[in-house]
């Protein structure tokens, strides 16, 4: 990148006028709850939904919501049941 | 959960890429560490006042993180942080002094007689009065100026962040470079051939 003046004008105004730190703490203080809310409404948003439904008098297959629930914090899917299931049928034959 | 990367010398596009991929801040610390300096400078620069300029940079960077998913990388991110800084002081510039816009009707209207002021003879005012002159000539050209030859940014970059046409911002930067011109002979003249 060529230097000219104006660039020499921006590093100087940079070297005198450095962020304050607070800017940095609020951000990623922000950055943080930002986080939080995300998983929380990715954790309980399809229940409240399904609730709403529920109370609606709609019907919600909680089987399938249970499965997928333990899922999504790490449990096993059905579909891994599966696998190892057909995986031990394999070894036996 | 992979294991994070201790190179700080991530490129932006990695830096990015790695926070998306693991959502660890340490990620989003390298590009606020990278370009914070220069959105805080351009932000008093541009508002030349240190509160709205704290919190401009704070906007901008939630701006960014909320966004960060929808960089293309169709451009440089450095051109992409600048475009969201320049909006951002455009608005609030606009509505501090209540205007629609803070680029004059004249860059619709059609071009009068401008001199063609050569790059060089801009590029070779001395820092401290180019400080000087910039602070004296209206935001709007100041800005085009500072994109063009500080942020190295092509007339269709310019365009898109402005959302002005490229013949429009053409006009725009030799208007500019001819205002700077005139105040440079009022205040220093001196220094005139």
């Amino acid at each position: 990148m060529e230097e000219n003046n104006f660039k020499r004008l921006m590093a100087e105004e940079e070297l005198n006028n450095p962020p304050p730190k607070e800017i940095e703490e609020n951000i990623f203080r922000n950055l943080h709850i930002f986080e939080l809310l995300g998983e929380t409404v990715e954790l309980y948003l399809p229940s409240a939904a399904n609730l709403f439904i529920d109370m609606l008098g709609g019907s919600v297959d909680h089987a399938a919501l249970d499965s997928n629930a333990s899922h999504l914090i790490g449990g096993q899917s059905d579909n891994d049941d599966e696998n190892k299931s057909s995986s031990s049928l394999n070894e036996e034959d | 959960m992979g294991k994070i990367k201790r190179n700080t010398k991530l490129s932006d596009i990695e830096a990015i890429r790695e926070y998306l991929r693991t959502k660890q801040p340490l990620y989003f610390n390298i590009l606020y560490k990278k370009y914070s300096i220069k959105v805080y400078s351009k932000c008093l620069s541009l508002l030349r006042d240190e509160g709205l300029a704290k919190d401009a940079t704070q906007d901008i960077f939630i701006k960014i993180f909320l966004n960060l998913a929808k960089f293309g990388a169709q451009s440089k991110f450095s051109t992409w942080v600048y475009s969201i800084t320049y909006n951002y002081c455009i608005d609030i510039i606009r509505k501090k002094k209540k205007m629609r816009s803070i680029f004059s009707d004249e860059m619709e209207n059609p071009p009068d007689i401008v001199e063609d002021v050569p790059d060089a003879e801009l590029l070779e005012i001395e820092v401290s009065r180019l400080k000087v002159i910039l602070d004296k000539i209206p935001v709007g050209d100041k800005m085009v100026l500072l994109m063009k030859y500080q942020d190295e940014m092509q007339i269709k970059e310019v365009a898109k962040v402005l959302g002005k046409t490229d013949s429009a911002i053409k006009m725009k930067i030799k208007r500019a470079k001819h205002k700077a011109k005139l105040v440079y002979k009022e205040l220093y003249p001196e220094e005139q051939n």
